[in-house]
C-alpha cells in the first residue's frame, strides 16, 4: 500500500471515529443523569475509592487487602466512565472536537482539578510525615510500608478522575429546547 | 467585566444579544446557526442566555451569518425591546 493511500485511510478512520464520538456527545443525557442534584452527587463519589484506598493502606498485607484494592480499582474505572458520560467526555476528547466554549470549560476544570489534586497530595504528605514521626517515636505506624503503594495508587486514580468530577459538578442544565 | 450569577451559579457575561429574536424572525434553529458558525448547538444556547460571552471571531461569524453589523446583534447595554422601537410612546420616547 502506498504512503498516500495509507494516509488517506488513516484520516478517514480518524474522521469516522470523530463522527461517532461527536454523535455520542450530542445525544441527550439519560433522564437520571440530567438533574443537577444527581450530577453533583455523582461528582463527589470519588471520595469512596479514596476512603477505600486509605482503609486498604491501614490493613495488614493479606487477601482482604488485595480484595479491597481490587474493589477500589474497579470502582475507580466505573466512576471514571460514569463521570465522563455525565460530563459529555469533555475532558477526554481532542481539541479538534471542541468549540471555544467547551475548550474554555475544560481548561477551567483542569485548573480547579489541579488545585484539588495538589490539596489531596498535600494531605497525603502530611499523613506520611505524621506516620514517619509515629514510627520513629512510638514504634507504631498509621500505614504499613506496603500500604503506601495502595494509598498512592488510589490517589493517582482519584487524581485522574478529578477533571471529569469538576466538569460534572459544574455542568449546567442541558437545553431541552435545542431547536427552539 | 461586570457580571452577575445566573440561577445555576454560572457567571453571567455583560454582553447582551438579540440572537433569539433574530433566529425567530428568520426561522433559524439553534442547530442550524451552530452548524453555520462552527460551534456546538449548546454553545449558541449559552450565548443567548448570557452565560457565555463569545469570542470576537465567533461574534463576527454570527453577525456575518445574519448579515448585520455587530452593534445590531451584540451590545454591552441591554437592548431596547423591539416593540418599543417600533411603536414609541406619544412623547416620542421609547417605553
Amino acid at each position: 500500500m502506498s504512503t498516500e493511500n495509507r494516509a488517506a485511510r488513516m484520516s478517514r478512520l480518524v474522521a469516522d471515529k470523530d463522527a461517532r464520538v461527536q454523535d455520542h456527545r450530542q445525544r441527550p443525557l439519560p433522564a437520571w443523569l440530567a438533574g443537577r442534584g444527581t450530577r453533583r452527587a455523582i461528582a463527589v463519589l470519588p471520595v469512596l475509592p479514596l476512603a477505600g484506598g486509605l482503609v486498604a493502606g491501614t490493613m495488614a498485607d493479606s487477601l482482604a487487602r488485595t480484595t479491597v484494592m481490587v474493589v477500589v480499582v474497579t470502582l475507580c474505572v466505573g466512576l471514571l466512565l460514569l463521570l465522563r458520560q455525565a460530563s459529555r467526555m469533555l475532558d477526554a476528547v481532542p481539541d479538534r472536537m471542541l468549540d471555544e466554549r467547551e475548550v474554555g470549560e475544560r481548561d477551567n476544570a483542569h485548573r480547579r482539578a489541579h488545585a484539588l489534586t495538589v490539596g489531596l497530595l498535600t494531605v497525603l504528605v502530611l499523613v506520611a510525615i505524621a506516620d514517619g514521626v509515629m514510627r520513629k517515636t512510638g514504634g507504631s505506624s498509621l500505614i504499613d510500608g506496603d500500604g503506601w503503594i495502595n494509598v498512592t495508587l488510589t490517589a493517582m486514580l482519584v487524581g485522574a478522575m478529578m477533571p471529569a468530577a469538576v466538569l460534572t459538578w459544574r455542568g449546567s442544565e442541558p437545553l431541552d429546547d435545542l431547536d427552539g | 467585566m461586570a457580571g452577575n450569577d445566573s440561577k445555576d451559579g454560572r457567571r453571567r457575561t455583560g454582553v447582551h444579544n438579540r440572537l433569539p429574536v433574530l433566529r425567530a424572525e428568520r426561522g433559524v434553529s439553534r442547530s442550524e446557526l451552530a452548524q453555520a458558525v462552527g460551534v456546538n448547538a449548546q454553545t449558541i444556547g449559552f450565548v443567548e442566555r448570557g452565560d457565555y460571552g463569545p469570542s470576537l471571531e465567533l461574534a463576527l461569524r454570527i453577525c456575518a451569518y445574519f448579515e448585520l453589523p455587530i452593534e445590531a446583534v451584540f451590545s454591552l447595554a441591554p437592548f431596547v425591546p423591539m416593540s418599543a422601537q417600533l411603536y414609541p410612546t406619544r412623547s416620542g420616547e421609547p417605553t
